[in-house]
């Protein structure tokens, strides 16, 4: 069940918009700026069960995040989904080889990213 | 470093080197494109912003072009027309950082870029300048995909003119995007949306709720008498007493406020509760009053 999710986005804005989109999931919601403070928030809340990652952040960026987080080792069973834009396809493959759950696009409708979620928390 | 020995390898390799250096030496990286010429510093700040492989150089790159602030005015107004739509994105982020209002007929052009992400930045920085010349392009931005409706709601809120009121309202039926709307007409704090804002506390999602609380609490702090000509349902009065046992402050003074003004007879004894609380004993007096009055 998604209880509790990690969002990390350099983006204020980007951060109230996923309030919205989660706000079906009745989730509590962490936020984070960057992958390095994605990586503090982990260790105060390691019960999250997900991550919604951005790719492209000042301090430590997305896929430098997952690096991290595979070398960590205690966080591996936690989904990461990605968010990209058009023109980083390399980055995503890197993400997803890395294990990244899936990934999404911006701009991205509210429907797009329930569909990822609900592959990762059915439902029923 | 003297001016005149400066070269376009020593900066490229200075902002390579960025953020593996200190506060300090950051600023002095800063200082050394501050003191070299502009078509020197701003041609290795474009290649380093459009440095595709490596985020960290044009991570550099931005930073130090907001800190040139005005200076980087015009190169950034140029690139809003570059054709790679991420520098595109990335120059509307740096100049709604920078909120120079000199960017602000650019920015609302680019409202019609055909990237919407583009779009979503401009959007985004027009309501960080918080220019009033943004506020109908903003206004017709509303009617557009949810990606800009988001940045340009919030946008309006942000820049506190009223003629986004009545736009503001015509969306709040709508799904999604009635959230950035309901904290703009929170920060708008216009009487005229009472109504239709107060039909959404007995919504049976919490947090759309909460948030329209929050709008109506913020437009009854300015306008405590509109309260009197509020009709809120048995439900939302419900749903707002038992927000005076809410775990957030914030969602207990918001119920305080409202219920307060909208003089609920039947929140008094949890209001008379309150009033000895040390973080609420204020705002809950205040509401026994009015209701009282």
């Amino acid at each position: 069940m998604l209880k509790k999710v990690l969002v990390i986005d350099d983006s204020a804005l980007i951060h109230q918009m996923y309030k919205m989109v989660l706000m079906r999931y009745r989730c509590e919601i962490i936020d984070a700026l960057n992958g390095q403070d994605g990586l503090d928030k982990l260790e105060k809340h390691p019960d999250v069960s997900l991550i919604l990652l951005d790719i492209n952040m000042p301090v430590m960026n997305g896929i430098e995040f997952i690096k991290k987080v595979k070398e960590l080792g205690k966080y591996n069973d936690i989904p990461i989904i990605m968010v990209s834009t058009e023109g980083k396809e390399e980055d995503t493959m890197r993400g997803l080889a890395l294990g990244a759950k899936g990934y999404v696009k911006k701009p991205f409708q509210p429907s797009d990213l329930h569909a990822i979620i609900e592959k990762i928390y059915p439902s029923k | 470093m003297g001016k005149e020995l400066v070269q376009g390898s020593s900066l490229s390799a200075l902002l390579d080197a960025f953020y593996s250096l200190d506060k300090r030496g950051r600023d002095g990286v800063t200082a050394v494109f501050r003191g070299a010429a502009d078509p020197l510093s701003y041609s290795v700040l474009e290649t380093g912003l459009k440095n595709h492989e490596n985020d960290r150089v044009r991570n550099a790159a931005m930073e130090i072009y907001v800190a040139l602030g005005e200076r980087s005015l015009p190169f950034l107004i140029s690139l809003l027309n570059d054709a790679d739509e991420e520098v595109r994105t990335f120059s509307g982020v740096m100049l709604g950082t920078m909120q120079d209002r000199g960017a602000v007929p650019s920015l609302i052009k680019t409202l019609a870029d055909p990237d919407m992400n583009v779009k979503h930045a401009a959007a985004e920085a027009l309501g960080k300048i918080g220019d009033p010349r943004a506020v109908e392009p903003l206004i017709d931005t509303l009617a557009t995909d949810m990606w800009l409706q988001f940045p340009a709601a919030i946008a309006l809120g942000d820049i506190g003119d009223l003629r986004a009121v009545a736009p503001l309202i015509s969306l709040l039926e709508t799904p999604g995007v009635n959230v950035p709307v309901i904290q703009a007409l929170g920060k708008l704090a216009h009487p005229s949306a009472l109504g239709p804002l107060s039909r959404l506390l007995d919504e049976e999602e919490p947090s759309l709720r909460e948030w329209s609380l929050e709008a109506v609490a913020a437009i009854l702090a300015r306008w405590p008498d509109s309260g009197c000509d509020l009709r809120l349902t048995q439900k939302a009065t419900r749903a707002m007493i038992e927000m005076l046992s809410s775990s957030s402050l914030e969602a207990r003074r918001n119920a305080a406020i409202t219920l307060g003004c909208c003089k609920v007879k039947e929140a008094l004894s949890y209001l008379v509760e309150l009033s000895t609380d040390r973080d609420m004993g204020e705002v809950a007096r205040k509401a026994i009053a009015r209701i009282g009055r």
